[in-house]
């Protein structure tokens, strides 16, 4: 029988996977470049790079909106190129972050943290709230395996931390209005 | 969602809000409002987050009658249904604290959340519309974003899409109905905004604490 109730779960925080289309073609060189790089920049121009950018820039196009916007847009984007690796972080400037691994599967995983985070377990930290189909329980960190092909991207400043031995790609994307400089 | 082209968006770390009508609601609405004007008549209330509306002292369930004790029964059990204690030892109980609100024309509450409960719910014994739809009449119980203004700080107007694909806001709005339940965590702000009607809205508040077992009998 149904729930005589409706459970709703607001203010969700989103999470885009997608496919990197012919990622075949870049991944070896996507991974030497990430390992070269060691903890330093990694190179824009190239082509693996803008590949994995180009998606990235994509899937901000898709899933973000500017509620104010009259006839003409009055945001671009902005990319910029990073490695992610071990410490967990967040990003305060840009809107969305997008990683990527060419690495072979179960070589890096992604923890992202809810952001309600400490407060919602001060009370009694074992409770667990129930979903909207009353089975699984809602966690508060969320993991996901990356790997070749698989994009994700989420809002730049959720806690997450990527754990793994090999350094992945981030895609930082910048909402720049028209007319305003990156300021990076 | 998924968008067929092997995109997809998932909504992690949502916050819970159940809403119900009250089965039992044409029985005990009566009686709860006679209760609730009884109590208005003979107590000056208190003020807490109430702007112009009257609010009762926290002893609802000892003043309150049968009526109020069935109700708060009735949200326990759905604490009961929405929690689950991961670690199963049974040595948690609930514990409700009731109190009622009074309101007319241009009462509201102010942004406020209930630190100490677990639980917090609104029963509307009247909403206090006498049956209209106008949006006008205010009155709304809204919630806010726990992550504002982290959410809105660098670019207020541009917005991710939920999962429904629409623009993600930061507030959401529910229009009260009469023998309507809402339940939602105690650390989800919340406020009233102020109602305009000509009538008379009567709500009840429960907040839900947990007691630990162990702890009564270690006391």
């Amino acid at each position: 029988m149904a729930d005589p109730y409706l459970l709703n779960g607001f203010f969700e925080t989103q999470l885009v996977t997608g496919c990197l289309p012919e990622s075949h073609d870049v991944d070896a060189a996507l991974a030497d470049l990430l390992i070269q790089a060691g903890n330093g920049q990694i190179d824009r121009v190239a082509a693996s790079v803008q590949k994995v950018a180009e998606c990235a820039l994509r899937l901000a196009a898709r899933f973000t909106r500017d509620i104010g916007a009259g006839a003409s847009a009055r945001y671009r984007w902005e990319w910029e190129a990073s490695i992610e690796r071990g410490t967990p972080g967040f990003r305060s400037g840009p809107f969305w972050s997008l990683l990527y691994s060419p690495h072979e599967p179960g070589r890096a995983e992604l923890e992202l943290e809810d952001p309600r985070l400490p407060w919602i377990l001060i009370e009694e930290p074992n409770l667990r709230f129930r979903d909207r189909a009353g089975g699984p329980v809602w966690d508060h960190h969320h993991r996901l395996e990356l790997g070749p092909g698989k994009v994700v991207m989420f809002p730049a400043w959720l806690r997450r931390q990527v754990r793994g031995q090999d350094p992945v790609l981030r895609i930082d994307l910048w909402a720049l209005l028209n007319g305003e400089g990156s300021g990076q | 969602m998924n968008f067929g082209d092997e995109v997809k968006i998932e909504g992690l770390f949502s916050s819970p809000v159940m809403a119900e009508p009250w089965n039992v609601a044409a029985r005990f609405n009566p009686i709860l409002r006679d209760a609730i004007v009884d109590r208005q008549k003979q107590n000056a209330g208190v003020t807490k987050s109430n702007l112009l509306g009257w609010q009762s002292d926290l002893e609802m369930l000892r003043w309150g009658g049968e009526a109020a004790r069935v109700l708060a029964s009735h949200i326990v059990e759905r604490c009961e249904n929405l929690t689950v204690d991961r670690r199963g030892e049974g040595l948690l109980r609930w514990y409700p604290e009731m109190w009622a609100n009074v309101s007319r024309a241009g009462a509201s509450n102010q942004t406020h959340a209930h630190p100490g409960a677990y639980w917090s719910a609104v029963y509307y014994v009247d909403d206090g519309y006498q049956g209209s739809a106008d949006k006008r009449l205010g009155g709304e119980l809204v919630f806010v974003d726990p992550r504002f203004p982290m959410v809105r700080m660098r670019t207020p107007d541009l917005r991710p899409l939920g999962t429904d694909g629409e623009p993600q806001h930061h507030e959401v709005w529910f229009r009260p109905r009469t023998g309507m339940l809402v339940m939602f965590p105690s650390w989800l702000q919340h406020s009233v905004r102020p109602y305009l009607g000509s009538g008379t809205r009567i709500s009840i508040a429960v907040n839900v604490s947990l007691t630990r077992l162990a702890v009564l009998r270690d006391g």
